[in-house]
């Protein structure tokens, strides 16, 4: 039995469809992220199990109970709102003993839970202080604290880490990663930010324009995309286009310009892959999985025409110029204009190239994910390729 | 150089090297003129002279005990509170509910009562004087109390709802899912949410109401009739028979009474803060 079950849960306002036939699970004690861009309908996912937006259709089901229809008070979740939300008119300990007090937990008792509590988010001693005195990661803190006090089945978290930088940010996702751990707790967090999500998430869930894309691990959306909008946000991915002329159980032919390469059915996320001879495909690959090397080198020598994909040995291949480079510390991302497939964005870590060196580019059939393109549209067309 | 120039040249370069105290100057002649006659008017209340005369032979708290046991005077004190305190009342909850309702809801005519609800303050005091005495006491026959309470509601909404308003505006509304979020009811979360933080703006637009209302002459004067008359109708009274320094201590009193409404709404609303975000 999971904790959080979401089935068919749609929302329209007039005509938009902000939220789509979603569902999910979420069992006891996982860290899961809702991840999508702007509008894709993910605040409002978080809103209607809180309790504020009411569905138009679907069920959401908490510990096994329907909680469509009632009120935000009596359902056992709590919330860390976007912009925090702190009671300006009442002090740090009483805007985390807020919750005790509505539910009539007495006095002493109150005063010692929002103790540990401050404890927890360590903050002690700051119990009297009024949370306009308190920096922006403090008040983080608290409204953390506010709504874990209450021990709710569930905490849901609307982006509250956005305002805050880099730095302060990379903090706190420890700090709620430990605070998760130390509490005991199932989280759902939305947000827009993969590196956030990618960060803290056990699973996340990924929505785009109301509508679920993939559920999984944060190493199954990485590793087998289910969508070329999934790929492009999870992480930076290459996409050439292609058209299919082979498809059985084993592989994936495609003609990529004038060369066919097949691609096995084995590499991750292509076995599903669903896909008919002479369908357009984007075939795509992240950055770190291509080979970059001199165009004079020895080993560019091999092949006899560098510029034609090595179908022989399963890979794809190309010559071209790099344009930019930009220094990452551990290796350096290359922008490389090339003489088949247009800009193609590649992670090299120990050699090293200038500005239009000539190079041969290279990846195996193996690394791919092929991705039919039947109009799905990519989260920003100029994503990486 | 053009001639223009030329000619403004010597004056550009007084104003740039002079630009601070000029300004200075401006603001303490402003100052002056404002609180000078204000000051003479608070000193010349402890003055033993019979007449508004300068300086005062003797200074003595003998006018206070004559207004003190000026039974007219004490009547007219009591007659403004009855006027004045119900029409506070009034003034605020209508002022609350006009800036709720232009806060939180869009609805037709919103505007125009924003507009219709601070039109009062451009129209001439005179004007609407006498539309009220022909309204009021004419075609609608009410009672002078009556109308002398609406006519101060009339004054002092503007200005109520001018204060108000802001602190709806400025106040979160996520604070109130926040304090669903959190367990507490609709009625839990006025009381202890919503109320707490838009309160001291309403007690601010209360006691400025107030003090317009006790302050006001011209409405009154108009649609009061001929009825007890309200204190500052009484020194009118006073000054158009015979001035005598009493009048200097009433002064006084209208001044301890606005000053301190003022000081308690600024306290209140904790301006400083707000200025400070």
């Amino acid at each position: 039995m999971s904790l959080l079950r979401v089935r068919g849960l749609t929302k329209e306002f007039g005509d938009l469809v902000a939220v789509d036939d979603v569902g999910f699970d979420i069992e006891d004690g996982e860290f899961v992220s809702i991840l999508g861009p702007s509008g894709s309908g993910k605040s409002t996912v978080l809103r209607m199990v809180a309790g504020f937006e009411e569905p138009t259709d679907g069920e959401i089901a908490l510990d096994d109970v329907e909680i469509v229809g009632s009120p935000p008070f009596e359902r056992d979740v709590n919330m860390v709102f976007q912009d925090l939300a702190l009671f300006p008119h009442l002090t740090v300990a009483e805007n985390i003993g807020y919750g005790l007090k509505q539910s009539g937990v007495p006095a002493d008792e109150r005063r010692e839970r929002t103790e540990r509590m401050l404890e927890m988010v360590r903050l002690e001693g700051y119990g009297d202080r009024s949370p306009a005195e308190l920096s922006g990661g403090e008040q983080q803190r608290v409204a953390l604290a506010r709504a874990l006090v209450n021990e709710p089945a569930l905490v849901l978290f609307d982006e509250p880490l956005s305002s805050l930088d880099r730095k302060l940010r990379q903090h706190m996702q420890s700090e709620l990663q430990r605070i998760q751990i130390e509490t005991d707790t199932t989280f759902l967090y939305v947000t827009h930010d993969q590196e956030v999500a990618l960060a803290v998430s056990d699973r996340l869930v990924v929505l785009d324009d109301g509508e679920i894309q993939q559920v999984g691990t944060v190493e199954e959306l990485y590793e087998a995309p289910a969508s070329r909008f999934v790929a492009d946000f999870i992480g930076d991915v290459n996409a050439v286009e292609g058209r299919v002329t082979a498809v059985d159980d084993a592989e994936i032919v495609v003609d990529t310009g004038d060369d066919e390469v097949a691609v096995p059915r084995t590499a991750a996320g292509n076995a599903a892959a669903d896909v008919a001879v002479d369908d357009a495909v984007d075939v795509c690959v992240r950055p770190f999985q291509v080979r970059v090397e001199s165009a004079g080198s020895a080993g560019a020598s091999d092949s006899d025409d560098a510029s034609n994909p090595a179908d022989a040995d399963g890979a794809f291949a190309t010559t071209g110029v790099v344009r930019s480079r930009s220094y990452q510390g551990s290796d350096s991302l290359y922008g490389i204009e090339t003489d088949r497939w247009g800009r193609l964005s590649a992670e090299v870590r120990s050699a090293s190239f200038d500005v239009d060196d000539r190079v041969t580019v290279a990846w195996d059939a193996a690394d791919v994910h092929v991705y039919r393109r039947d109009g799905s549209e990519s989260p920003d067309t100029d994503g990486g390729t | 150089m053009s001639a223009i120039d030329r000619v403004t040249d010597p004056f550009e370069r007084f104003t740039q090297a002079h630009a601070s105290r000029m300004a200075s100057l401006v603001v303490v002649t402003v100052l002056a003129f404002l609180w000078l006659p204000i000051g003479v008017l608070v000193f010349m209340s402890f003055a033993d002279g019979g007449v508004l005369s300068f300086p005062p032979d003797e200074l003595t708290l003998r006018w206070y005990r004559v207004f003190l046991s000026n039974d007219a005077a004490l009547d007219a004190i009591v007659t403004t509170l009855t006027i004045s305190v119900p029409a506070t009342g009034i003034t605020v909850a209508l002022s609350t509910m006009i800036a709720y309702a232009v806060d939180r809801y869009v609805f037709p005519g919103r505007n125009w009562l924003q507009l219709l609800s601070t039109l009062p303050i451009i129209v001439p005091l005179v004007v609407t004087g006498v539309a009220m005495v022909l309204f009021f006491n004419g075609t609608l026959g009410l009672p002078d109390y009556v109308s002398v309470v609406i006519a101060h509601v009339i004054r002092t909404i503007p200005f109520a709802t001018l204060v108000i308003l802001p602190t709806f505006m400025s106040f979160d509304r996520g604070l109130e899912e926040a304090s669903k979020d959190l367990g507490a009811d609709e009625f839990e979360t006025f009381r202890q949410v919503t109320l707490p933080n838009v309160f001291p703006g309403v007690v601010a637009g209360g006691l400025l109401a107030f003090t317009l209302s006790f302050n006001e002459f011209v409405y009154t004067y108009f649609v009061k009739g001929s009825g007890d008359p309200t204190l500052p109708v009484y020194i009118w009274n006073q000054i158009r028979y015979n001035v005598t320094p009493e009048v200097n201590v009433i002064s006084v009193v209208f001044l301890g009474v606005a000053v301190s409404m003022v000081l308690a709404a600024v306290s209140l609303t904790r301006v400083d803060l707000i200025a400070r975000r």
